[in-house]
């Protein structure tokens, strides 16, 4: 079964065919799965909000999109911090305040 | 929203008129053939609504079974209001209380119910953690104890025998249940566009209680064209346009819109 026929089959269940197709007007998910998914938890997050359809599609995240994916969308704040401070520019501004203070 | 305004303004007519209607009382004393007729024309209608918003899913899914049952058990209701207005109007039996209509209204609650199993079963949302659940079960506390206040004088009456009071206490006692059940169900959805036509389905579960509690503090008082009869027209008017606005929301759900990306 594909990304499309489960996401299909996920959206069917809840509310039918006539909704189940819109899938088809979503990004192609053999390309772009995570962006898909995203437009699917748009789209029933419509419905029944976002938190509900966020839990309705997430066995499908785990399933098919990458753990890069995963960690952008589900990694915690405090890791995101600390991956901003090892950002270049971030660091090169410290870096030259500090110097600024030193003259 | 176009559609739904118009809506609601055909509804804020259509209420404007009833008022109108029980103020002027046409037929005098035989004022209680037209509230007869009018309730089991707006039961019938909110009853056809619920099928045009149950038409949009079909019975395979989660959805369409809930609206469905949702639309039975207001079918039921119609029968009911159509046995009560043959008691009346045709076997000139009045306010006909513990009857085959009574049978009729109690028969639609399960599936009212069952409706509203199937719509939470879409989110099957976790309730018990919710603050949001907690609030609400202190409002229903809160309903529960003004409710206490109609089923009271309905025990202490002499006037009805055990079969009509527990007829009578269990409209009260079902009307809870359902506005639980569509409580939960606007919790649950809440951030979605299904919340709003679930406020305006509860609040016309709202003015059946207070119809229901008025119905059993008044229980033998009762007559056909009382003034609590506007709150139950007004309570089918509010279920048909629930369920048109439900269908109208649907239809205008917006699809996302694909990212801009180069030639794929």
């Amino acid at each position: 079964m594909t990304l499309k026929e489960e996401a299909k089959r996920v959206l069917n269940e809840l509310f039918g065919p006539e909704v189940a197709k819109q899938v088809d007007r979503f990004d192609k998910p053999e390309n772009y799965p995570k962006d898909f998914l995203d437009e699917c938890v748009f789209f029933l997050g419509k419905f029944i909000g976002d938190n509900a359809a966020k839990r309705k599609f997430e066995p499908l995240y785990k399933k098919y999109t990458s753990d890069t994916d995963m960690q952008t969308e589900h990694a915690p704040k405090t890791r995101k911090r600390a991956v901003s401070i090892f950002d270049f520019s971030a660091s090169f501004s410290v870096f030259k305040e500090i110097s600024h203070n030193i003259r | 929203m176009e559609k739904t305004h118009a809506g609601l303004a055909v509804v804020g007519i259509l209420i404007i008129a009833d008022i109108f209607l029980f103020i002027w009382r046409p037929l005098g004393e035989n004022f209680f053939i037209i509230a007869d007729l009018l309730v089991v024309v707006l039961a019938f209608a909110s009853f056809l609504f619920g099928l045009y918003a149950y038409k949009l899913h079909g019975f395979r899914s989660l959805q369409g079974k809930a609206l469905l049952f949702l639309s039975l058990g207001i079918f039921f209701w119609f029968l009911g209001e159509s046995a009560w207005a043959v008691y009346e109007i045709a076997l000139g039996i009045e306010a006909p209380i513990a009857s085959f209509a009574d049978l009729m209204w109690y028969a639609g609650y399960p599936l009212f119910i069952a409706g509203l199993y199937y719509e939470w079963k879409i989110t099957r949302i976790p309730l018990t953690k919710d603050r949001k659940f907690l609030a609400v079960l202190l409002l229903m506390a809160v309903l529960i104890l003004v409710s206490w206040y109609g089923i009271i004088p309905t025990v202490q009456n002499s006037e009805t025998d055990l079969l009509e009071k527990s007829v009578v206490i269990g409209y009260v006692a079902g009307d809870l249940a359902i506005m639980l059940g569509c409580s939960i169900i606007i919790v649950s959805f809440l951030g979605g566009k299904f919340a709003k036509p679930w406020i305006i389905i509860t609040m016309a579960i709202i003015l059946t209680s207070l119809a229901d509690i008025g119905y059993s503090y008044l229980s033998t008082a009762y007559e056909t064209g009382n003034w609590i009869d506007l709150l139950w027209d007004i309570d089918y008017l509010l279920l048909a346009y629930g369920f048109f606005y439900y269908r109208q929301s649907v239809k205008e759900i917006e699809i996302p819109v694909k990212k801009k990306r180069g030639v794929e």
